[in-house]
């Protein structure tokens, strides 16, 4: 069972902590980390466990039969008693510890705080597979000792911005030693490296496993591609393509030293197979100096794949190599669209039958750099090649753990009917008066029983729920029903001053408010407005709107 | 004399008493979006809201209003309280001092609720009458000490509209702030 005092029922955010049947400790964590609880577990182990939670992550646990922290740091060596005695706040029998580092700054810190989380997660651990049949949850209650303050960031001292929990947040430090990137490569440029020992020679680049063949190679330079050593055409336009280019619309950096570059960090890539270059697909000519002379950047300020079409040009391997000129066009943007979406061959295998003979070459395809992450990635999350051919990612089926809460056919009748309700009342209500019918009167003591509510249609009036038809509620509807654009109190009370009715002024007539002592000190109860305040500007004029509100409120109070 | 509207938005947990505080001054009838609870939820109460609900308060020959928009308590819809927050004057938020199990859920909701707010806010501690004890609540649940704690008895309607006085006099003092700091 879950103790907790007061309570009279859960509420579906704190009853996942409850425990009504023997259960492992690990599973109340998994339910304070998902519900980010933020307090006190008392695991009704022999001897107890407390653990202390911020935002569902626990920060710090210990045994009650435990020594205090600060014995324990002093017998670990890490403080020595004139730190401890320094780094104490005693407010009666209180002895504080969260600003220990504060106030001696000779402490160490970091030894100190891994001390404190190494013994935690230990007990934790050690904890986790215990069966437990009881727990006590006393939320925002922190360690005595004040260590929470060790693991939560400091105010803001602006005061602006709130406090939020650093607990699980990762210590800089650890990426700051983090060795440089091994190759000194470009920061734009994506680099992914596997753990398999083998493939560590090869590094992959964006475009590995990226079939070649959609790119088609004209006829008139593939002379030029014979082999992977073959030289880079000075006359050809040399466009690195990297994926950040894809994505990024910042000016890239790119530039032809960039080409190169990654040299030393040779691709095993397949020559191109001459025989496999469709001419029709080349647009322009390798030549064309326009498009040679115009800066890099320029080129490839692009958003999307679409606005690569009509593109020209050339890609560069970083071990020199390059792929003829080329230009793609909205055919290829097809194709490279249609990897995300053309289903999936199992069998990652290349069906020459199905397969665009005018685009693909079996030489073409980089076998190795297709199949090398498949040996060591997820199985479900897989390069594959389709059909006709295509490089595809081979995604896992979408699976959900739990149902939808509601889809919106299934939402109930009385919760669409109030929403509509609302917002009617939103419209009808919440805009300021226009003319002198949306003007609120004020419904002093009305007699509601001389005013049968009218029908209105699509709203059930009469004491029922307008959905359910079940009794409404008295409190909610006070036995009438909600107002509707007919039955508003601007119209009933327009009409009530049409017929010659009035509203009960006597005990709406405005009286001096009573100056309670200790009351707030603006007290101003329909005080005659300040003709040089009201003459001030709208700023005064609402600061004497809220007042005569303040006090019209106040007379009802007496 | 132009027309003046102040709208007060009324959020917190589940069941802390948000729609009686906005019956509790509303002249008009509510507008009330309640539908019968279910599951864990009707252990506690039968009717709950489940869209917002709506009052507002007027003066006699004036053009003054107020405005009071209540939104549902469930976490799930906690969404509305996003978007309405942003379109009011001033914002209550309403606890449950004997709701402890409520606590955890509110403390979340109400450092949401604080933390890009550019409006005054007051918590309105129900069931509580100690202002002391109402205090340390709202500072364990995340509220800073610029925060208007007040403890209330909303069952009692006089008891709500002492809050909604209070959460007018804290938006008139924010206001007046405001002009002090641009003179």
């Amino acid at each position: 069972m879950m103790h907790n005092t007061g309570s009279t029922a859960a509420t579906a955010d704190t009853a996942a902590l409850t425990v009504d049947r023997p259960q492992p400790v690990w599973m109340t964590l998994n339910e304070a980390r998902e519900r980010a609880f933020t307090g006190e577990i008392v695991f009704e182990v022999d001897p107890e466990v407390l653990a202390y939670l911020d935002n569902g992550v626990v920060y710090y646990a210990e045994r009650v039969s435990d020594v205090s922290l600060g014995r324990r740091l002093l017998d670990a060596g890490l403080i020595d008693m004139a730190q401890l005695e320094r780094g104490t706040v005693r407010v009666g029998d209180i002895e504080h510890l969260g600003r220990l580092f504060d106030r001696d700054p000779s402490v160490d810190r970091d030894a100190v705080v891994v001390m404190a989380e190494s013994s935690t997660e230990e007990l934790i651990a050690d904890l986790a597979n215990r069966a437990i049949t009881s727990v006590r949850v006393t939320a925002y209650r922190h360690h005595p000792s004040g260590v929470h303050r060790w693991f939560v960031a400091p105010l803001d001292p602006t005061g602006v911005t709130r406090p939020l929990s650093a607990v699980a947040q990762l210590d800089s430090t650890v990426v700051d030693d983090l060795p440089e990137l091994p190759y000194g490569v470009d920061a734009d440029e994506l680099t992914i490296e596997w753990d398999d020992a083998d493939a560590t020679n090869a590094h992959l680049t964006p475009f590995d496993g990226f079939d070649m063949s959609l790119l088609d190679l004209g006829d008139e330079h593939a002379e030029d591609v014979t082999d992977e050593a073959s030289e880079i055409d000075d006359e050809v336009f040399e466009l690195s393509l990297d994926l950040a280019e894809y994505t990024d619309t910042e000016p890239s950096d790119t530039d032809d030293g960039f080409v190169g570059a990654e040299q030393e960090q040779a691709v095993d890539a397949e020559p191109v197979d001459a025989e496999a270059v469709d001419a029709e697909a080349v647009d322009q000519p390798v030549d064309d100096r326009d498009a040679v002379d115009q800066p890099v950047d320029d080129l490839v300020d692009v958003e999307t794949l679409d606005d690569l079409a009509d593109f020209e040009f050339s890609v560069v391997w970083p071990d020199g190599s390059a792929e003829p000129t080329t230009s793609v066009s909205s055919t290829e943007v097809d194709h490279l669209d249609a990897i995300d979406t053309e289903p999936t061959d199992d069998e990652n295998t290349v069906d020459e039958n199905t397969v665009d003979e005018s685009t693909v070459d079996e030489s073409t395809v980089d076998e190795s750099a297709v199949d090398e992450p498949v040996v060591d990635a997820d199985p479900e999350l897989a390069f594959t090649r389709s059909d006709e051919g295509e490089i595809q990612f081979s995604m896992p089926p979408l699976t959900l753990d739990d149902e939808p809460e509601a889809a919106d056919a299934d939402v109930p009748d009385d919760v669409a009917d109030a929403v509509r309700r609302a917002i009617a009342a939103i419209e009808t209500a919440s805009v300021p008066g226009a003319d002198d019918t949306t003007k609120l009167p004020v419904v002093a003591d009305v007699d509601r029983d001389d005013h049968e509510p009218p029908t209105d249609d699509g709203i059930d009036v009469g004491g029922t729920s307008p959905a359910t038809g079940a009794p409404a509620p008295t409190g909610a509807f006070g036995g009438l029903a909600p107002p509707t654009m007919a039955t508003r109190a601007e119209v009933l009370y327009g009409q009530m001053a049409d017929d010659g009715s009035t509203v009960d002024t006597a005990t709406s007539a405005p009286t001096l408010a009573e100056r309670t002592p200790g009351a707030a000190s603006v007290v101003f109860v329909d005080d005659p407005v300040d003709e040089d305040e009201s003459d001030a500007g709208g700023g005064n004029e609402r600061s004497s709107a809220l007042r005569r509100l303040i006090g019209s409120l106040r007379r009802k109070d007496h | 004399m132009s027309a003046q509207t102040f709208k007060i938005l009324v959020t917190g947990p589940f069941a802390a008493g948000k729609t009686s505080m906005i019956q509790s001054v509303s002249q008009t009838q509510v507008i009330s979006t309640d539908v019968f609870t279910s599951g864990d939820e009707s252990d506690v109460k039968s009717h709950t809201t489940v869209a917002m609900d709506f009052g507002t308060y007027g003066l006699e020959g004036d053009d003054t209003r107020l405005l009071l928009f209540g939104t549902p308590g469930q976490a799930r819809f906690r969404f509305m309280t996003d978007i309405l927050k942003g379109d009011v004057d001033v914002v209550a938020f309403v606890i449950d001092a004997e709701a402890t199990e409520t606590h955890a859920a509110a403390g979340v909701e109400l450092r949401a609720l604080l933390r890009d707010l550019r409006t005054p806010a007051v918590i309105a501690v129900n069931r509580c009458d100690d202002v002391t004890v109402a205090r340390r609540l709202a500072r364990s649940l995340g509220a800073l000490d610029g925060e208007a704690v007040v403890p209330c008895q909303l069952i009692d309607p006089d008891s709500g509209r002492e809050v909604v006085v209070e959460i007018l006099l804290t938006l008139l003092a924010s206001m007046e702030s405001s002009k002090a700091e641009v003179a």
